[in-house]
């Protein structure tokens, strides 16, 4: 029985139990189930290609074995057995291949294989996302058949394209628009025709990467704004949206202000994902008139995490894979010195404040294990007592450090950047690169850049002129990085001058290297006013 | 009566019915508003239909009764409605029913709106006739108002739940076809038929349908007392009401003149009818609805009583699930149990005979661990949407699918979890009937305790019959078989065999008990899973295992007996932490009726066999022979003593001792007496003295290899030094290692620096592990070690080392050796071996 069956039946008592009942577990019945899934997926694993891949011949027993027997891994680990798509290497019989792209990859594109067993989990935690969308307080949600999504994420194969397909399964909410016509439609496409769908038949849930979200919203407000209202269009509404439509323009007339979606919409529920969200959200409340739900998701792991009604950090499904984490230092110490293995904390051992690296191992006959995704989170408590759960919240911080996420939409690597500078030919000896906010608490890239001495002298060198041409090579290496102008209309790309030798008179005065991608504040502070002393002793 | 009448009738039953029926439920707040909507109606129809006949006290306070009805209805509607939809009853109903009772008496006073109607008689038949006034508006504003709300409230109730339209649908229709039944009265092709009537019975059993699909009505509740007393009644009152006017007319009955005995005739007769009626209803109900209800009850008994009476696990299986599947319309059904805590639950029992039942159900399985803590069964359908469900591996999730299971349920034992009752779907569609929980829970609840019966009964069986440590048949238990056997198989052939262990208790005294134990039951499994299912084994003496054939002849027995003895021999080969002496064994096969006449005939002859082996130099198979019986006591020549021809050896070493150290020369020589006096004092044989003597004269022999400037230093030995000295013991076991002949002294000299308190090296064992010619050695070696002038101590005295002796008894030494030696010394059994001068 699906949900909608049972809500048919008005079981929500059950409903609620049968999704969103993981947050009742205890700790112990949490690792219970964690314990007992990764036994299955070990002995999967461990036996199939893909797993000796890795193991070279040893077969661990047991979580503690596998914990010692599995090293930490990465996607090159996997690369070889998934870019060719041998099923038979793989621990389960993969249904559907997803994909992303792989920033500093050495192939354009990342696959992961999904198991039927692995949708099945898929699809509960999914439909776990839509009802606490909803939710005010434990138990209470308003889910009906009859409810529109208005989706604003990419199609399949992109992981985002799954959730209307598994949702689909439990509930036959109307997506607008229908995924069978937006598969073939551009971004832009998409979100008019969802959003003259959505006139026309009111909304009930909006779902979209934090930034995305915000840009479609802003889209909405100025399609509406747009002088006045055609009959004809107004003839295809239905009645109560005609009303609050003519209700709508009369308070904004009042108050002298532009029409908002939340004018027009009241959402049941509003789920975001992807990384930046914190700048988003307030604002995005401010449109919608309703805070977005954050949900944790990506490629290889699907979906593995949700807030909850109180949106006060989010909690990690248990049955979707099995999570380990790093401390923040270990990370780093790893990172300088790769030789050194970093222990990892199960999810009882995780302590409130920390900042942790995930690593996570696909449960299911997942292939990932072990798998460093490259996601930041923080514990922010054990307990809750506004949700009464009894596990770990978390809430995302950012990517590693070394690698630079603008809005969910692309992956800055160092080695990008190298390329970058290296293509576009520009004399740049030294450079540093971090994400910093604007006024408008809207993420950027920003370079700190030292030329050589001649080329001052010889060329133009304005920062427009640096900034432009390595927008240029951006766009040119990262499809993404494209996107996120013509999708957010956004401009993520800031350069600053550096005055000649600032990176040698750092190196000089502190005896070390700068960390080249994002340098800690402290770091990029003494930088500048290494600059600074420089600048007054001329 | 007319049709009018008896559709009146039938209607005013079935109110009736209901009324009694629901009256008998479980009442809560919509059952109570449908008693009200049925006692509505119920007002209307049957005031209409006694107004039309004319009942007593007459055709207006008929009529009145019947307006009542009419008026109530839309507030026992309202009421219904809200109550359906979970919504308190608002002032607007009440308002309603304040109206309408005011308008209602205004009216029955005055007749200001609708008076009753005036009876007119047309050839015989009356009619009705009603005097419309315009008045009678004010009867229907307030209706038509109240309606209209009503409606508003029904829409309101289905757009805050949508879900609940569908459980409206039923009492929606229901209204309508009220609704249509009256405006239909005006079309004239049903004037003359009670069409209004009518549709009022369709509209109480759409109701009566929605109450259903709301599972708030049972069958079972058809059969409640009050509902046969109420139903006879009505019956009855029908009937005689019918028949009263026949009665009157009977010839010699004046009902005026003799009223007593008329009276008392009705009353008679109405009993008659009523005691007639309230049985016959019982009977139906009995046999129509409850008949299953009854055969459950029937067969459930039957189960009791039959599972009450065995104690064999098998059949209480079996019949748990035979009655499972008579009584519930299921698939397959499994019985799975765990044998020894922390295993999985294997499939034992299935209704199918041809099931494979090679599955088992992990402990850890969260279906397990629920069933653990609760008491009713798992419906599996519901269990998927648990969070337990959540840590279900793919393989469990596919198993339980691939059956259909329906239901899980628990065998328990006390908070013991002893086995797991699957029950499967025998069609995917099947829907689930919720009374079968209930039956499951029964029946496996009775179940279990017959299983805890049953097995505390098979364990108590398998202990009395098993012998505790090698887990073969003990003695008497296997004389029993034998018996039965020999009886089974008087037309066949059995075949017997003793397995006698030889120079066991020299093992014993080698090795130690623990060692020696292990033996044995290394033995017992190699005889066990050489004979399998074809025979019984057992361990019929204290080194003795009997091994009893069905249908085996002597050959056949002998080849499987020789293959047991080569598989003994090698056993110990497999041992790598210490070399054990190889073990071999005699023994003896006959069998019936080749050999042997009866049981004892049987017996007997094997024993002679094993004994002729034993006499004839141990280590062989021997099939009786007839002949044994007549040289009995032939076998009486003295072996010649074996360890004896090891002395050369013993001699070399020990002069390679004495030419390096001779200190440790003569202590050995010492020792050797000693441990020989100590040995034969505890009443050990021959060989096992001369062993120890060998063992004693050796057991320094690994101080060749020692620096004499360690083994003479005159002050304390430093941490590096001791440690060299302590390697001496390993060092001398590589030595005699390498003389396979003399491998029966190592035991002794490996232990001879063990402590009786654990403490000691190389392995620390303790007490009785310790072999006891180790135990001996140590006693004897710290002995002479204290009595003997080395160069950093002078010797002690005799009562000295005495003393301390008995100090470090169960300490550093075997109590009872010490008791025995000091008592050696003491009576002067021992004596102290002088000192050579150096």
């Amino acid at each position: 029985m699906n949900l909608e069956e049972k809500l048919k039946k008005q079981q929500y008592k059950e409903i609620w139990q049968q999704y969103c009942g993981f947050l009742d577990l205890s700790m112990d019945g949490y690792m219970k189930i964690q314990r007992r899934l990764m036994e299955e997926q070990i002995q999967l694993w461990s036996n199939c290609g893909l797993g000796q891949s890795i193991l070279k011949g040893k077969y661990p027993k047991n979580l503690d074995e596998f914990r010692k027997m599995v090293p930490l891994t990465s996607y090159e680990d996997y690369a070889d057995v998934l870019l060719t798509k041998q099923p038979d290497m793989l621990p389960g019989n993969p249904v559907i291949w997803i994909q992303t792209t792989w920033e500093g990859g050495k192939h354009p594109i990342k696959v992961a294989p999904y198991t039927r067993s692995m949708l099945d989990t898929y699809r509960n935690n999914v439909t776990a996302c839509l009802i606490l969308s909803t939710s005010k307080e434990k138990g209470s949600f308003d889910v009906a058949a009859t409810d529109k999504f208005l989706y604003a994420l990419a199609p399949l194969p992109f992981a985002t394209g799954l959730f209307p397909l598994a949702l689909r399964e439990e509930i036959n909410i109307e997506f607008l628009p229908a995924v069978n016509d937006a598969v073939n439609m551009s971004f832009s496409e998409r979100n008019k025709l969802g959003f003259k769908m959505a006139m026309q038949k009111d909304l009930g849930f909006f779902f979209g990467l934090g930034s995305v979200a915000y840009a479609v919203s802003l889209s909405l407000s100025s399609m509406t704004s747009g002088g006045g209202i055609k009959l004809s269009k107004l003839m295809k509404c239905k009645t109560h949206m005609i009303l609050r439509l003519l209700q709508a323009k009369r308070r904004c007339k009042k108050e002298n202000r532009p029409l908002l979606p939340k004018d027009l919409f009241h959402l049941k529920g509003f789920m975001v994902a992807g990384t930046d969200n914190m700048c988003y959200k307030d604002d995005l409340e401010a449109l919608w008139g309703i805070r977005p739900m954050e949900l944790f998701a990506g490629t290889e792991p699907s979906i593995m995490g949700t807030e909850t009604w109180t949106r006060k950090g989010m909690y990690f499904f248990p049955d979707t894979a099995f999570y380990e984490f790093i401390t923040e230092k270990d990370m780093m110490k790893n990172h300088e010195d790769p030789s050194y293995i970093p222990p990892t904390y199960l999810m009882d051992e995780v302590r409130p404040g920390e900042k942790y690296e995930l690593v996570f191992t696909i449960l299911k006959g997942g292939a990932f294990a072990r798998y460093r995704c490259g996601d930041m989170y923080r514990c922010v408590g054990l307990e809750n007592r506004d949700d009464e759960t009894r596990i770990p919240r978390f809430e995302y911080v950012d990517r590693v450090p070394w690698i630079i996420d603008i809005a969910g939409f692309t992956r800055i690597s160092e080695n990008g950047i190298r390329s970058v500078i290296g293509l576009s030919k520009l004399p740049i000896t030294n450079w540093v690169a971090t994400k910093e906010y604007n006024e408008k608490n809207r993420p950027y890239l920003h370079m700190y850049v030292e030329l050589e001495r001649e080329a001052l002298l010889n060329t133009a060198m304005s920062a427009n002129i640096l900034k432009d041409l390595l927008s240029t090579y951006f766009k040119y290496i990262d499809q993404d990085y494209r996107d996120l102008k013509k999708i957010l209309g956004m401009d993520p790309l800031q350069v600053t001058i550096f005055t000649c030798g600032t990176f040698a008179a750092y190196e000089k005065k502190t005896g070390k290297k700068i960390h080249q991608m994002s340098p800690s504040h402290y770091e990029l502070k003494e930088l500048l006013d290494v600059q600074e002393c420089l600048n007054k002793v001329r | 009566m007319g049709t009018y009448g008896y559709i009146s009738i039938i209607a005013m039953l079935c109110y009736g019915f209901m009324l009694l029926m629901f009256l008998a439920a479980k009442r809560n707040k919509i059952i109570n508003s449908f008693l009200v909507v049925l006692l509505g109606l119920l007002f209307w129809t049957g005031g209409s239909a006694f107004m039309r006949a004319q009942f007593w006290p007459g055709c207006e306070f008929w009529y009145q009764v019947s307006l009542l009805g009419i008026l109530l209805l839309p507030y026992a509607y309202c009421r219904f409605i809200l109550a359906f939809g979970g919504k308190k009853s608002g002032v607007p109903g009440k308002i309603y029913l304040v109206v309408m009772l005011l308008c209602f008496w205004l009216n029955a006073q005055y007749g200001i709106f609708l008076e009753s109607p005036n009876v007119v008689d047309k050839n015989g038949v009356s009619t009705f006739v009603y005097e419309i006034k315009p008045a009678i508006v004010v009867f229907f504003i307030p209706a038509g108002i109240f309606l209209i709300y009503l409606f508003m409230v029904l829409v309101q109730i289905c757009k805050e739940n949508p879900n609940i339209k569908v459980q409206y649908e039923p009492v929606v229709l229901g209204i309508l076809a009220l609704f249509l039944g009256n405006a239909f009265l005006g079309i004239p092709i049903f004037s003359g038929f009670p069409i209004d009537i009518l549709s009022g019975v369709v509209n109480v059993f759409l109701l009566f349908y929605a109450l259903i699909r709301r599972r708030l009505f049972r069958l079972q509740m058809l059969a409640s007392s009050s509902l046969c007393y109420g139903v006879g009644f009505l019956f009855s009152i029908l009937v005689f009401l019918n028949i009263v006017p026949f009665l009157q007319k009977i010839p010699g009955i004046q009902p005026d003149k003799n009223m007593t005995v008329y009276t008392l005739i009705l009353a008679i007769i109405f009993l008659v009818i009523y005691t007639f009626f309230t049985f016959l209803w019982r009977l139906l109900i009995r046999s129509v609805f409850i008949r299953e209800e009854n055969h459950q009850a029937e067969k459930i008994r039957e189960f009791n009583s039959a599972i009450s009476k065995t104690l064999d696990l098998q059949e209480i299986l079996d019949r748990t699930i035979r009655v499972m599947k008579e009584l519930m319309d299921v698939g397959n059904i499994y019985v799975c149990m765990q044998n020894v805590p922390g295993e999985s639950y294997r499939g034992v029992a299935s209704d199918q005979p041809l099931s494979d039942l090679a599955f088992a159900l992990e402990e850890e399985n969260p279906m397990i661990q629920w069933l653990k803590e609760h008491e009713e069964p798992i419906i599996y359908r519901d269990f998927r949407y648990s969070v337990e469900y959540k840590s279900m591996w793919e393989e469990e999730k596919h198993q339980l699918d691939k059956n259909h299971t329906r239901y899980c349920a628990g065998l328990k034992d006390g908070d013991n979890l002893v086995g797991v009752v699957l029950i499967t779907d025998s069609s995917a569609k099947k829907r689930l009937v919720y009374d079968e929980v209930e039956l499951i829970s029964n029946i496996t609840s009775v179940a279990s305790i017959a299983i805890k019966n049953a097995r505390l009964y098979e364990n108590a069986c398998l202990e009395a019959r098993t012998d505790e440590m090698t887990g073969l048949l003990n003695r008497k238990y296997f004389y029993e078989v034998l018996n039965e056997e020999f009886e089974k198989n008087k037309e066949a052939s059995l075949a017997l065999a003793i397995i006698n262990v030889d120079d066991f208790k020299l093992y014993n005294q080698l090795y130690g008990v623990k060692e020696g134990d292990l033996c044995l039951q290394c033995i017992a499994g190699i005889i066990k899973s050489s004979v399998g299912d074809s025979g019984y084994t057992a361990r019929y003496g204290g080194k003795e295992f009997a091994v009893l054939l069905p249908g085996y002849d002597l050959f056949s027995a002998r080849n499987l007996v020789e293959s047991i003895a080569k598989q003994i021999f090698v056993m110990n080969n497999r041992r790598t932490d210490m070399k054990l002496k190889a073990i071999t064994v005699s023994a003896g096969i006959s069998a019936a009726p080749y050999a042997a006449k009866n049981v004892k005939e049987l017996m007997e002859n094997v024993d002679l066999a094993v004994y002729h082996v034993k006499h004839s130099g141990k280590n062989g198979i021997q099939v009786f022979d007839t002949m044994f019986r007549n040289n009995k006591n032939e076998n009486t020549t003295n072996r010649e003593h074996i360890y004896r021809e090891y002395e050369s050896t013993i001699y070399a070493l020990t002069a390679a001792i004495d030419a390096k150290d001779h200190y440790t020369f003569s202590h050995s020589t010492n020792v050797a007496y000693y441990a020989t006096a100590l040995a034969t004092t505890l009443g050990m044989n021959e060989d096992m003295v001369e062993i120890i003597r060998q063992a004693a004269l050796l057991h320094d022999v690994g101080k060749i290899g020692i620096p004499e400037y360690i083994l003479n230093k005159a002050g304390r030995l430093t941490d590096e030094e001791y440690e060299t000295i302590k390697g001496h013991v390993e060092a001398s076991i590589d030595i005699i290692r390498h003389l396979p002949s003399l491998d029966y002294v190592i035991p002794a000299v490996i232990g001879h620096h063990e402590r009786y308190d654990g403490k000691g090296y190389p392995r620390r064992i303790a007490g009785e592990d310790i072999p006891l010619t180790a135990r001996i050695l140590c006693v004897a070696d710290s002995f002479d070690a204290m009595t003997s002038n080395r160069c950093y101590k002078k010797a002690f005295p005799v009562n000295v080392a005495r003393e301390k002796l008995l100090q470090d008894a169960g300490k550093q030494f075997d109590p009872n050796l010490v008791e025995k030696f000091v008592e050696c010394l003491d009576n002067g059994t021992i004596s102290l071996v002088k000192a050579e001068e150096a």
